[in-house]
């Protein structure tokens, strides 16, 4: 289900390249129509320029199409960047919700500390990308992250509007990345050259399956089983996006989950990370970690930060419908529970759904079920439909019983 | 064709629902080349077709010249277009015709405004994956291309050569995919720039030594050797920005840079340690060569300290050379250096634990209840363990009211699927099997007997006691003292080819009172004395299980003499070369190929579905390289694989043809299945495992190579496969493989020992010809030194001798002999 996004530009993002570089990005949304978060120097434009075309490469890439998809339905979703008043992170997620991307620019590398916080939408137009295709040297870049309002009145002001219909799953895959970074558990560091090495080694196209990235001499090395420091690449040829980075990055650190991983590049006065989703056709969307803390599931309200293992707020700068989305397993043991379907016995509960029951009891490794789901995915997706009817079914009962 | 007029009456005329864009397209593109003025205005929904189309065209290639009648009304004023992306996209997909040369030609020739402006847009607007020069150029004739038309304008003075050069060179900075930015590398080559118009460029081409595109780094590194040759590069802009250069994966690239580096060492000293910092990142690339050259330049700029700061980086032999330069007595032996005895990737006791957790099922697996199990088989869990222990449950009739709540879930899997769970799901669901009759299916179908009342419940003697499917034999032996009447007759089968070696004597001497053929057939398996034989399926999986890899003279007397029977089996892949001339209209040719074929000896006898360790021979189709694989389905082949635990040789037999497939095609789903099974079988791995492992070193995808790869680290230093005879079964398939993916592979696998110790047997087998053949021999070098072996062997070096010229091969070669101690 798609909702469409509005995205009002005042002006087309632009770069000027003529007397150094000038980068000045267009805002759309958040916490005032068109935010001004920063103008100043960032250190190493050539480094900026490549690791902002990373995060552009990631919004407008569908790294999988589904076999019955005709055509691209989804139009990119413009990057967002958040300022917490220290730092400017970039973040985007692929069109197929499986890989997404975040620049943090750190203090360190800023002239000055970011004028404002928020979170705001950014255009990285065609022209942009083409101009950042082409900075190099070791020179500061200035960056404007929004205009100056009275700026803004003398220049042309030809306001850019798009729409994109952003699928529900993009806003329920930014939540969930959150959720599945703190799960994360570090695997192992590599230098840049050597996940360089890694990557130009292995031939071009499409990966079935999954493997691992495991360490070997001399760096990571490819293997159809995990071993203590790999992490699974599922769909190695997503984590390409890194490759023009590799050389500007001192040392790359792996975090894995389930057969996901995130990979985190430690550039000169800034930090990439990329984090890949356990299968290329599984958008985040669909991992459920949520679920298991419905109070969370709030529309990306929060990001998590590998590098430092802490958590970051932003507003998502959407629209109020686009932030409405929910989560259709959790709509559906809602409905289950309301409905009275779910019978509690006392070492085991029967779920009646559809004409079929299904059994839901306590294992030492968790809960499990008799539904396929659950067959397939057990609870490394998160709980299935029938586990979550369960958990709320004794909820209610237990806060009946307390109230008397 | 029509005129404007014309045009919009024909339309006018269609009814509205009629009137589709695709009418509107097919209209346009019978527009007059010129057409004269419309007596009026445009009707409004012509415009908005028109609208349409170009969205249309600036997403899909177009056979028909569509954007040629539109820009003839535009330039009429017709139609007030907005000149976007989607307008310079349909004018790429849609001005010429794809087979007409001059339609294109004389589009830009008779438009000024098009020739002059509007047609630059072309090299700024990237395109889609249907729409760009490159795409469209590749579904035109050759002269019909957009290359060949701007090499036309250029030629006859049109178009200025110098904008369409410099259009390339800015088009190539942009942040292109590399198939579409292919297009303007390709179009500057073949306008064939003089050096001054290629020194025109030089800023531009510096920059595009940070191109992602590793073709376009390779092009302007091409290029910017033309501008040094003409005495005009800026060297110290060269030296700055040809880093990147440095890191792109081919070496084309990275040696030419270094190549040019050292010429402007030579010439401009001042500059050398600038030169040596950009040069040092040539160590940190994963080629060889690259690194080799790296490491000479450095030495002659006296750059030891940037050198030795990345040893750790380098190849064996490229390292043991930066010691030799710095005078360390460690001779460093880079990158991964190993002892001769470590294993390779999985390393100490991971070796042996790869094995067992293969074969394990997943941690808790074991404590699921029947239903949960059976849910987890309709749901695709092809582990074989969870198979044979829920066929267990059903057989037994424990549990029929718990899997009778699935019946729901069994149809919809009866109706959607056909493989194994859909048989999992008819025995459920008690209806016929609709399935090939083979073991594993008769297996079932005597379950299903159950399920319908057919048979009484109880215990299946196959069931095995250890997940690899080994089945105890006092075990067995005690289930067929318990069996109520004749034993089901596949069920009995299976448990005889499963017995265990260990374990026999004390369940010979339980079986000494089991009645009937069975009973006998159970004592003569554990090594009992024979007797008459009876049931001959039953008989030969006892000799199968009794010495399994010999000959057992009492079935041979016995008329049970065949192949997989009596006498052990022995299979062999071998080539025909076959030709065949055929008529392609008067010149005749002949075309050659391998035909593969397995040959079943020493006597062949016909394969029947109780009897799976005999196999049939077979052949390659008609002009075909692909041998037939075996009927198993993906999910089926674990546990197929399970079916004789004593000797992998018949699985992997009846399915070299699949894993051989794998080289070529992509789509070979089951190969991955069958390569796991080098790892979790636990019996007899010999020349058809080692063809299987041969075959899926060569393998075209990553995962099926990166398992090959993790087999032979396993399975080489542990002497679960010999060397010799993977080496003799590469030799066999050495013109079926592709040798760099060997060289590739075998590099990947770490176990530097056991390549040079494979590679010792396979090179000398190969002609010195053979393609790839340099790969092979630089990893045998690389591995020989990394594992610290001196290469030896009389064979070996009779064959490094004989290598002449100065190819890569010889020169390689002719470094192996140095390190043999023999005459370089």
């Amino acid at each position: 289900v798609s909702l469409e996004q509005v995205y009002r530009y005042r002006r087309q993002s632009r770069v000027d390249t003529s007397g150094g570089v000038d980068l000045r990005l267009a805002t759309s949304g958040g916490p005032v129509e068109h935010p001004y978060f920063f103008d100043g120097f960032v250190e190493r434009a050539e480094v900026v320029a490549a690791a902002l075309l990373v995060v552009a490469r990631v919004a407008r890439t569908r790294f999988y199409t589904p076999p019955n998809m005709l055509a691209a339905i989804l139009l990119a979703a413009d990057p967002i960047v958040t300022s917490d008043g220290a730092r400017l992170r970039f973040e985007s997620f692929s069109a197929c919700c499986g890989v997404y991307c975040r620049l943090d620019l750190l203090p360190a590398g800023l002239d000055r500390a970011p004028r404002a916080t928020g979170t705001t939408n950014v255009d990285f137009n065609a022209p942009i990308r083409d101009a950042l295709a082409g900075i190099g040297g070791l020179d500061p870049m200035h960056l404007a992250v929004g205009a100056d309002e009275l700026l803004v009145t003398t220049l042309d002001t030809s306001v850019v509007e798009r729409r994109v219909p952003l699928p529900q799953r993009w806003v329920r895959s930014l939540a969930e990345s959150h959720v599945i970074a703190q799960g994360m558990s570090p695997a192992a560091d590599y230098t840049g050259v050597q996940v360089r090495r890694f990557l130009q080694a292995q031939p071009s196209g499409t990966q079935r399956g999954v493997l691992f990235a495991v360490p070997g001499r001399g760096g990571p090395r490819l293997a159809t089983r995990l071993v203590p420091g790999g992490v699974g690449v599922a769909g190695l040829e997503r984590l390409r996006v890194i490759e023009p980075l590799l050389r500007h990055t001192s040392s790359v650190r792996t975090f894995g989950l389930d057969t996901g991983s995130a990979w985190l590049l430690q550039l000169p006065d800034a930090r990439l990370t990329v984090m890949l989703s356990p299968s290329p056709s599984r958008a985040f969307s669909g991992e459920g970690g949520l679920l298991d803390d419905i109070a969370l599931a709030a529309a990306g309200r929060a990001g998590f930060d590998l590098a430092d293992g802490t958590s970051f707020e932003r507003q998502l700068p959407l629209d109020s419908l686009v932030l409405q989305a929910d989560q259709p397993r959790m709509r559906d043991a809602v409905a289950l529970a309301d409905t009275g379907s779910v019978t509690l016995r006392a070492d085991r509960a029967v779920v009646h759904s559809r004409d079929t029951d299904y059994v839901v009891r306590q294992a030492s490794d968790g809960e499990r079920c008799t539904c396929t789901w659950f067959a397939k995915h057990g609870l490394s997706r998160g709980p299935c439909k029938h586990i979550l009817a369960v958990r709320l079914t004794r909820g209610r009962v237990a806060a009946n019983d307390e109230t008397g | 064709m029509v005129s404007i007029d014309a045009l919009f009456v024909e339309l006018h005329a269609m009814p509205t629902d009629e009137r589709t864009d695709w009418q509107v397209m097919y209209a346009l593109s019978r527009l007059d080349a010129r057409p004269g003025p419309a007596s009026g205005r445009a009707p409004v929904w012509f415009a908005e077709a028109v609208i349409r189309v170009l969205a249309r065209l600036a997403t899909h290639r177009s056979n028909l010249p569509v954007f040629r009648g539109i820009r003839s009304l535009e330039v009429l004023g017709v139609l007030m277009l907005e000149h976007d992306d989607a307008y310079v996209l349909s004018m790429v997909s849609a001005l010429g015709d794809r087979r007409d040369p001059q339609s294109l030609l004389d589009a830009l020739r008779g438009d000024t405004e098009l020739r002059e402006s509007l047609l630059w847009r072309v090299f700024e607007v990237e395109g889609n994956r249907e729409v760009s020069l490159t795409n469209v150029d590749k579904y035109c004739s050759s002269e019909a291309t957009w290359a060949e038309c701007f090499r036309t304008l250029v030629a006859e003075g049109t178009l200025s050569g110098e904008r369409v050069l410099m259009g390339c060179l800015q088009a190539l900075g942009r942040d292109f995919s590399a198939y579409r930015a292919g297009f303007f590398s390709r179009l500057f080559v073949g306008l064939a720039p003089s050096a001054d118009q290629v020194v025109a460029g030089q800023v531009l081409l510096l920059r595009l030594l940070r191109a992602r595109v590793a073709a376009t780094v390779a092009f302007a590194v091409r290029q910017l050797a033309v501008v040094d040759q003409a005495g005009a590069l800026d060297e110290e802009a060269f030296v700055a920005g040809s880093a990147a250069a440095l890191m792109v994966p081919g070496k084309g690239a990275p040696i030419a840079v270094i190549d040019l580096a050292a010429r402007i060492a030579r010439r401009r000293p001042e500059l050398a340690r600038p030169v040596a910092e950009t040069v040092a990142l040539g160590l940190e690339h994963r080629d060889r060569e690259v690194q080799s050259r790296a490491l000479q330049l450095l030495g002659r700029l006296d750059a030891g300290d940037l050198i030795a700061a990345r040893m750790d980086l380098l190849e064996p032999t490229v390292a043991r050379a930066a010691g030799d330069l710095l005078g360390t007595a460690t001779g460093g032996l880079g990158l991964g250096a190993v002892p001769q005895e470590q294993g390779g990737m999985l390393d100490g006791c991971e070796l042996e634990q790869a094995t067992e957790d293969r074969s394990r099922s997943r941690a808790g697996d074991d404590d699921r209840s029947a239903a949960e199990r059976a849910v987890a088989v309709l749901a695709g869990d092809c582990d074989p363990w969870q198979i044979e222990l829920l066929l267990a449950t059903i057989a037994s009739g424990a549990a029929a009211g718990e899997l009778a709540a699935l019946a729901k879930l069994a149809r919809r899997v009866l109706r959607s699927h056909a493989d194994l769970r859909r048989s999992i799901a008819a025995l459920l669901l008690a209806e016929d099997l609709d399935v090939n009759r083979n073991l594993l299916t008769g297996r079932l179908a005597e379950v299903l007997a159950v399920t319908k009342g057919g048979r009484r419940p109880g215990l299946l003697l196959a069931t095995p006691t250890d997940p690899v499917g080994w089945l105890d034999p006092l075990e067995f032996i005690a289930r067929l003292s318990t069996a109520e009447g004749e034993p089901a007759h596949y069920d009995l089968v299976a448990a005889l080819l499963r017995l265990h070696m260990e374990g026999r004597d004390e369940a010979l001497r339980a079986a000494r009172d089991l009645p009937g053929d069975a009973g006998a057939a159970a004592r003569y398996a554990l090594g009992g004395p024979p007797s008459t034989v009876g049931n001959p399926a039953v008989w030969v999986a006892a000799a199968r299980s009794r010495a399994p890899l010999e000959d057992d003279p009492h079935l041979i007397a016995a008329g049970l003499g065949g192949a997989g029977q009596g006498r052990a089996a022995q299979f062999e892949l071998r080539f025909t070369l076959r030709s065949e001339k055929f008529d392609d209209g008067g010149s005749g040719r002949i075309i050659t190929w391998k035909e593969p074929s397995l040959a079943v000896g020493p006597v062949r006898v016909g394969v029947a579905a109780d009897q799976p360790t005999v196999l049939a021979s077979r052949k390659g189709q008609l002009y075909s390289p692909f041998l037939p694989g075996s009927e198993w389905g993906r999910d089926w082949l674990p546990w197929a694989a399970q079916i004789w635990p004593h000797d992998a040789e018949p699985f992997f037999a009846a399915d070299i043809g699949e894993v051989m497939s794998a080289s070529y095609d992509e789509g070979r789903h089951r190969t991955g299945e069958i390569l796991d099974v080098l790892l979790t079988h636990p019996g007899r791995l010999g020349p058809m495992a080692a063809t299987v492992l041969a075959a899926g070193l060569t393998t075209r995808e990553i995962g099926h190579r990166a398992r090959a790869a993790e087999a032979f680290a396993t399975l080489l230093p542990s002497r679960r496969l010999d060397t010799g005879t993977l080496a003799a079964a590469m030799a066999n398939l050495a013109e079926h493989a592709t040798a760099t993916r060997w060289a590739a592979t075998l590099g990947a696998s770490g176990a530097a020992a056991a390549v040079v110790d494979v590679l010792t047997r396979l090179l000398p087998e190969l002609p010195r010809d053979y393609p790839g053949l340099h790969a092979l021999l630089s990893t045998f070098h690389e591995d020989s030194v990394r594992a610290r072996i001196v290469p030896a062997g009389d064979e070996l070096r009779a064959w490094l001798t004989g290598f002449a010229g100065s190819t890569k091969a010889t020169k390689t070669a002719r470094a192996i002999l140095a390190e043999m101690g023999g005459r370089p």
